[in-house]
């Protein structure tokens, strides 16, 4: 529990050690640009120094824009991409410096969820073969065992067991993120990395597939990792909720806190950018529009990365880069929002705001 | 209300397949008013983009074909109009904003170009001229730099920079129409709010009508007045904005906004999922085909498909009043796996798209 001070971070409230803890963490790509002549090396910080920490049966929910880095970080929790510093631990054992064959073993209590259940599963495969992959791979059960296995997981995430001997093709995109599901559930992981799982579905889709992973959370006792662009539905699935703005996590808050109370401004940009389902309501909300676009991740700050596009930025801002600091409710920014200002609130323009 | 500036009147569009044939627009109508905007939701398959295809005579045929129906800009039907006549509506009268800004433009001409191009084609600009209108353009949607911006290359913008340098070769001859087929669905939800609000300040100081075509519920009471709802290549409801939200007509518009969690409400209930999968377009079902994902479902619903009918100046196609009927389990769907969230557990997958 020795997390660089730097990289403090909101402790969930139960006492028990965190199932799975993130200290530091970075992964960066280094690049080379250009031609023969005026060549240019630099490196993209996709994940710059990010610490966090999953509960048991609890739902971590990772938002921020493209680019911010919340895939990589997955990819860096599960060693699909290298990290390039920090550490990875997963139930009392650190993982990111293990050998290529135990990281194996650690991937049967850590799996992932994509985005595209097309181009996650094998279009050669049988969804019976797909799904009993992991399981050969780890030596799990005899032949017979593992058909009954599959069958039992494709009930499970309410497919029809008979469609075992199908392909991914036959299956609409709902039915193949349960395929997807079906998959990770295989070898009985204790966390699944979910990223963007519902973002590719249809919208009545999108809610089948959001209650499956509530009912498999409590039937399985599962922790998950959320990730998410879309903040109504992080909303909806998770306990505590992280904001990461290029590479840094700016903001990690429990999910009420979060969008009630958020209190980094970019935070509250985004949540005000989010259009709600409600044309009353909707006319009614401010609108603090975010000027300017997210920048490229291979430039270095040697301030907060967001003042640039800041509305409450100071001079301190652009010289010393904000730790994330807070227990419950914790925050990067040297000038956050004031605790009981609501987004919709009048409290926010508040001294210091200076605006373009 | 002033006279509708298109009318689109039972349009069809057919797509023939391999597998056979398919009736992607299947007898749509609805009309645009001067400066209004029109919002079109649905899901994919829906027809919500064929139909804006259509309206702007760029369905591929074949293997499309418009089987039926008009589509009337000022009072002029434009389907089968000659190539030229139509080529002098579009990007002029009737210009269109597509999802994603690279299909729409070309890679290998300047942003300079292909803003040039549509005002000398449309308004017989010189090249000065054009070029002077051009950075104006950009810089009222808001690209920084603009006059030495427009000497790059598409490729040399990021995807919201694109989408405004889109809607600005869009606007470059003050179009009455405006179609925007998903335009910020590609972006970030920060930049999706500046689109919203850009097009939203355009049209109040151009006038243009807009269609706003989206699958995003949010977006829809973000920016229309009325909207259309459609489901399986037919438009099922129609209403005012705050009245759709308000009291939805049809049971597929209930079950859309039943179904998304909201962002302004905590996560105390269970979402309700529309169960079941979109239907298949080549083998629709028999009646309504809402029908086989339909709570409210009567044995009518099944055998006979209801027509679109007008009350009190809105539209909806249902024989059940949602607001007194009573839910059913949607029965053949089949409970397989937890909670209700079950795909078509008893008919087969080949069923789903």
């Amino acid at each position: 529990m020795i997390a660089p001070e730097s990289a403090a971070i909101a402790v969930p409230e139960s006492a028990q050690p965190p199932l799975l803890e993130v200290r530091d963490l970075k992964v960066h790509f280094p690049f080379v640009r250009g031609h023969l002549f005026g060549r240019q090396r630099g490196v993209v910080r996709a994940v710059d120094g990010v610490s966090l920490q999953l509960a048991e049966g609890e739902t971590l929910g990772l938002v921020g824009e493209s680019g911010c880095g919340k895939s990589t970080l997955a990819r860096g929790i599960l060693r699909l991409v290298r990290p390039t510093a920090g550490e990875v631990w997963f139930a009392g054992r650190r993982i990111d410096n293990v050998s290529r064959a135990e990281m194996r073993q650690v991937r049967s209590g850590l799996q992932m969820i994509f985005q595209d259940p097309f181009a996650s599963l094998n279009p050669r495969m049988t969804v019976g073969r797909i799904v009993a992959e992991p399981m050969e791979v780890g030596g799990l059960y005899n032949r017979e065992h593992r058909r009954l296995e599959v069958m039992r997981l494709l009930e499970l995430v309410g497919l029809n067991p008979r469609f075992l001997n199908r392909y991914p093709h036959e299956f609409s995109g709902g039915q193949r993120q349960r395929i997807g599901i079906a998959r990770a559930l295989a070898v009985n992981p204790r966390v699944i990395l979910c990223d963007e799982p519902v973002s590719a579905l249809d919208v009545s889709i999108q809610a089948q597939i959001v209650n499956l992973l509530q009912d498999l959370q409590q039937q399985l006792g599962l922790s998950y990792i959320f990730i998410a662009h879309d903040l109504s539905v992080v909303r909806h699935i998770a306990d505590r909720v992280g904001v990461m703005y290029l590479g840094r996590l700016v903001e990690v808050a429990d999910s009420r806190e979060l969008y009630e109370q958020p209190r980094h401004p970019y935070t509250r940009a985004l949540l005000e950018s989010v259009p709600i389902p409600d044309p009353v309501r909707e006319r009614q909300r401010s609108h603090h529009l975010l000027g300017g676009e997210v920048p490229s991740p291979d430039r270095e700050y040697p301030g907060c990365q967001f003042a640039d596009r800041c509305p409450r930025r100071e001079e301190k801002c652009d010289r010393e880069s904000p730790g994330l600091e807070g227990e419950s409710h914790a925050v990067a920014c040297w000038y956050p929002l004031e605790e009981n200002a609501t987004h919709d609130g009048s409290t926010h323009d508040e001294a210091g705001g200076r605006r373009e | 209300m002033s006279e509708p500036l298109l009318e689109i009147d039972d349009l069809q569009v057919q797509f023939d397949t391999e597998d056979g044939l398919v009736r992607a627009v299947d007898g749509v109508s609805f009309d645009v008013a001067p400066g209004e905007t029109l919002g079109i939701v649905g899901e994919s398959g829906s027809g919500k983009s064929v139909t804006s295809l259509a309206i702007m005579g760029l369905v591929p045929q074949p293997p499309g074909r418009i089987a039926g129906g008009q589509v009337r800009f000022a009072g002029r039907d434009l389907i089968g109009l000659p190539q030229a006549d139509m080529a002098a509506i579009r990007g002029n009268h009737i210009a269109m904003i597509f999802q994603d800004p690279m299909t729409a433009l070309n890679p290998f001409l300047t942003v300079a170009d292909q803003l040039c191009e549509v005002t000398q084609r449309h308004r017989g600009y010189t090249r000065r001229q054009a070029l002077d209108h051009a950075v104006d353009l950009l810089e009222q949607v808001g690209i920084p730099n603009a006059a030495r911006r427009i000497l790059d290359y598409p490729h040399q913008f990021s995807g919201g920079m694109r989408q405004r340098v889109m809607i600005a070769m869009a606007l470059s001859c003050q179009p009455q129409v405006l179609i925007a087929d998903e335009p910020t669905t590609a972006l970030d939800v920060t930049i999706q709010a500046q689109i919203l609000a850009l097009m939203k300040a355009l049209q109040a100081a151009v006038g243009t009508a807009i269609v706003l075509i989206t699958h995003d519920m949010g977006v829809i009471a973000n920016s229309c007045d009325r909207v259309c709802v459609m489901y399986a290549g037919r438009i099922v409801e129609e209403a005012p904005v705050d009245e759709l939200f308000a009291s939805p007509r049809h049971p597929y518009t209930l079950g859309l906004l039943e179904s998304i969690p909201r962002l302004d409400e905590a996560q105390a209930h269970r979402l309700t999922p529309i169960e079941g999968q979109p239907p298949d377009l080549m083998h629709p079902p028999k009646g309504c085909a809402f029908a086989p994902r339909c709570p409210f479902s009567i044995e009518r619903c099944h055998a006979e498909d209801p027509p679109l009918e007008e009350h009190e100046a809105r539209r909806h196609a249902c024989f059940v009043d949602v607001a007194t009927a009573a839910r059913h389990p949607v029965a053949e769907q089949g409970g397989h796996g937890p909670g209700s969230s079950s795909p078509q557990g008893s008919s087969s997958p080949e069923d789903a798209s």
